[in-house]
């Protein structure tokens, strides 16, 4: 690749980048100038702190200290790397490499340049220089022959940008299918999730308590300060090398260090090896895409069907097009990646909560008072809604261009409104009652608490629905495909997102006034055979409920006022 | 401009508001003055400008799909939001797909469909209400020869019917054979409006256009290093 094209490319991953910026007005360019100032910034603190700390600890902590260290900073530049990796799936303009192939450039030379050019990340521009000023105050404090962590850093970091870079690569060939796409961002999401969990599952399993109660966990060898699993796990595991390979060298023994960097570029080259096989493959048409079932001739065009579609069933009591929007909108929701996330992400946390406290304390309830657990119960309910503000709140920025569809109908306004609440219910409510299942587990709430839980779920959804309903007609935002980001958001559109979570807390502040009221009928001892929260619940119910059928017309009505404005900001700007 | 059971064409050079018009007169986009009617109705007021968009169906500049539901599903979901009976919108839909060539790939979402695929999807959604008035903003582009044909032959059997068509296109050979009315727009204004017999009779459709807008006038442009320099 000759120089001018090199200066070519790495203009454009620059223009690119700042025209994303500068487009999206002029506070977002400030916010983003911010940014980068305090990520500079950060890597010249990260760098100094490293090289300070590096000279203190090199001279006066023991080696297991250094293990340690290590260990936090490595784990540090893991998770900060992960989850720039997220940001990067989920983003859908980069350098793709078949944007370029036409220009008169090699293939060898193109994924080159963007695998070196992949490593123009946050995680790696600020805790590359910490870690690389821990090095040096290393070998200021604790002798030269700390130098040897300095290739053993480099080799990690290869290690992991080369793998990620090969993942990044196998992901790219599957997102090929933008159906497929989608599920891989949930899948990704979710996977990370459950990643940061590992460290809970592993120490709280069964197994390693039994160990840890045995001692066998903490046997260690004479003169040894760490226990030998952990020393053994540092072998096995490569995020533990540098750690180990810093606490040999400060015992005087340099070949772990050298063992260990070694490996790394191996399993580092390993790693680009088979991107770049990748990349060929994906490049030259063996993208794994499943070849297309031959049609036989005087085979009818239209396959048989089979039963009704979801779109063509009726609901009681609804008319005909709020049934149909209704519907459509729940199937579509139901397909969109970004409500899988909301969806699975509130139950998975729930059962890794439900996990780390059956693992804990086995059959044992934790110490609320029977008395406040309808403010647990009451809050779990809020909070279940609250998976769904986001999206609630923004409802026609998720229709994306789709929005023109509904313009275009002879529908009533606030029959659009009402079924695209009545879209969600159903996935709001399987989150609600997942949680309250939940809950049943970790306090002693009582059945009637639990009712009224559920009952408070359908008034939190009905106030949060006007709410995002108000919030969609008056702050409505693009959104990137497949993700809540906004895309290109203006200032206004991070004020709504702000908005959604000052605002929406304090529509939901109602919910607690039932379990209060039981609470203060306790107290005084007053009719102590009524289930005041059940009770005070469905007259809250009563009270929404009528509030939801006064207010949604006149939403409707703001909303056919709005909805070209809604248009112009909800779909793309090619027009 | 008034046009009645008839094809009337828009044509314009690009930005001159072709576009921008359509998206008005369907709700699109809110005018800053002035006043519109369709189909009798004044679109000033919000209850009749519902009305008439019960009676039009249309296919706007960047579609209006939902990229989530398969081409049944969507076709189904318009025929209910335009009330009509479950017996109608199963039959039209079938006989949509099948005309457009959707049926086979009927399970894809629309976010899977080609440019040409999404294009006919639409198509076949502002057909499906059976409207007394159509809107159609570039309905031939990307869309492969036989399907245009199709298009063009049920968009002539719904003016016989006593439908209108309004749309906008470049492709100026097919419309000449299709449009009994032509308007031509230029920087936001109507400059020019007759019936295609009228035009036929002063020559092509594409010299009338270029008359019109002055481009004739225009020197043919040159690039200087096809034309031997560097």
């Amino acid at each position: 690749m000759k120089w001018q094209q090199l200066r070519a490319i790495l203009w454009l991953r620059w223009r690119l980048t700042r025209n994303q910026f500068t487009r999206a007005g002029k506070v977002n360019a400030v916010l983003s100038a911010i940014g980068v100032a305090a990520m500079l910034l950060g890597a010249v603190a990260a760098g100094l702190g490293g090289a300070v700390g590096g000279a203190f600890a090199g001279a006066k902590a023991p080696p297991e200290a250094l293990l340690a260290i290590w260990d936090g900073v490595v784990f540090a530049f893991l998770a900060f790397w992960l989850s720039g990796l997220m940001v990067e799936i989920q983003r859908s303009e980069s350098i793709d490499l078949s944007r370029l192939l036409h220009l008169p450039v090699t293939f060898p030379q193109v994924f080159g340049f963007n695998y070196a050019a992949s490593h123009l990340t946050p995680g790696i521009v600020v805790m590359l220089p910490g870690m690389l000023g821990l090095c040096a105050g290393l070998v200021f404090g604790a002798g030269p022959a700390m130098a040897l962590l300095v290739p053993l850093v480099l080799g990690f970091v290869f290690m992991v940008t080369a793998w990620t870079y090969c993942v990044r690569g196998w992901l790219a060939a599957l997102m090929v299918n933008k159906r497929r796409r989608r599920a891989i961002v949930v899948w990704v999401t979710i996977a990370f999730v459950g990643i940061c969990q590992l460290p809970n599952f592993l120490l709280n399993s069964p197994y390693v308590r039994k160990q840890m109660r045995s001692g066998h966990l903490d046997r260690r060898t004479p003169g040894q300060a760490l226990p030998e699993p952990v020393l053994q796990a540092h072998l096995v595991l490569p995020p533990g090398w540098i750690g180990y390979g810093a606490m040999a060298l400060k015992q005087g023994n340099a070949w772990p260090a050298l063992w260990a960097t070694a490996a790394s570029c191996l399993i580092g080259a390993l790693g680009l090896m088979r991107a770049y096989r990748l990349t060929i493959r994906f490049y030259q048409g063996a993208d794994g895409r499943a070849e297309q079932k031959p049609v036989a001739p005087g085979e009818p065009g239209a396959p048989a069907r089979r039963g009704l579609l979801l779109v063509e069933r009726r609901l009681p009591w609804l008319p005909d097009d709020t049934t149909a929007l209704a519907l459509a909108t729940f199937r579509s929701l139901s397909r969109a990646p970004e409500l899988k996330m909301a969806f699975i992400m509130p139950i998975v946390l729930g059962l890794m909560g439900v996990f780390t406290h059956f693992t804990r304390s086995r059959h044992s309830w934790t110490g609320v008072p029977e008395l406040w657990t309808g403010f647990v119960v009451a809050g779990v309910a809020v909070v279940a809604m609250f998976s769904f503000a986001h999206m609630m709140a923004n409802m026609f920025g998720l229709d994306r261009s789709g929005f023109r569809a509904l313009v275009l109908l002879p529908t009533r306004r606030h029959h659009i409104l009402l079924a695209k609440n009545l879209a969600f219910l159903p996935f709001a409510l399987a989150v609600a009652l997942a949680m309250l299942a939940g809950i049943r587990f970790l306090v002693a709430a009582s059945w009637t608490t639990l009712l009224a839980g559920v009952l408070q779920a359908g008034v939190a959804f009905l106030l949060l629905s006007l709410g995002g309903n108000l919030l969609s007609i008056l702050v409505p935002y693009r959104m990137a495909t497949g993700t809540l980001q906004a895309s290109k958001p203006k200032a206004m559109a991070i004020l709504a997102g702000l908005g959604t979570l000052l605002f929406l807390p304090l529509v939901m502040l109602p919910m607690l006034l039932p379990p209060a009221l039981q609470l203060l009928c306790s107290f005084f001892n007053w009719v102590p055979w009524l289930p005041v929260n059940l009770v005070a619940t469905l007259g809250f119910l009563a009270i929404s409920g009528s509030l939801y059928w006064l207010l949604l017309p006149m939403e409707g009505r703001l909303l056919e006022r709005r909805e070209q404005i809604i248009l112009r900001e909800v779909t793309e700007e090619v027009e | 401009m008034a046009f009645s059971a008839r094809t009337a064409r828009f044509l314009g050079p690009n930005g001159a508001g072709k576009s921008t018009t359509i998206k008005m007169l369907t709700g699109l986009l809110a005018p800053t003055s002035g006043a519109m009617r369709l189909l009798g109705e004044g679109l000033g007021d919000p209850e009749r400008a519902r009305a008439v968009k019960g009676r039009m169906g249309v296919v706007p500049e960047n579609l209006a799909l939902f990229e989530n539901l398969t081409a049944r599903e969507y076709l189904t979901f318009i025929g209910r939001m335009y009330l009509l009976p479950e017996a109608t919108v199963r039959e039209r839909t079938d006989e949509l797909l099948s005309m457009m060539e959707l049926a086979r790939e009927e399970k894809k979402l629309a976010l899977e469909y080609s440019h040409g695929m999404r294009k006919k999807l639409a198509l076949a959604a502002a057909l499906l209400p059976n409207p007394e008035l159509l809107f159609l903003d570039e309905p031939f582009e990307g869309v492969d020869a036989v399907a245009s044909r199709v298009l063009r032959d049920t968009l002539k059997r719904a003016v016989e019917r006593g439908a209108t068509v309004f749309l906008t296109s470049h492709v100026l050979e097919i419309v000449e054979k299709l449009c009994t009315h032509v308007g031509i727009i230029a920087r936001g204004k109507l400059v020019h409006q007759e019936s295609m017999a009228a035009v036929r009779e002063k020559g092509s459709l594409e010299e009338r256009f270029l008359a019109v807008v002055g481009a004739d006038q225009f020197e043919p442009q040159k690039l200087s290093w096809l034309e031997g320099g560097r």
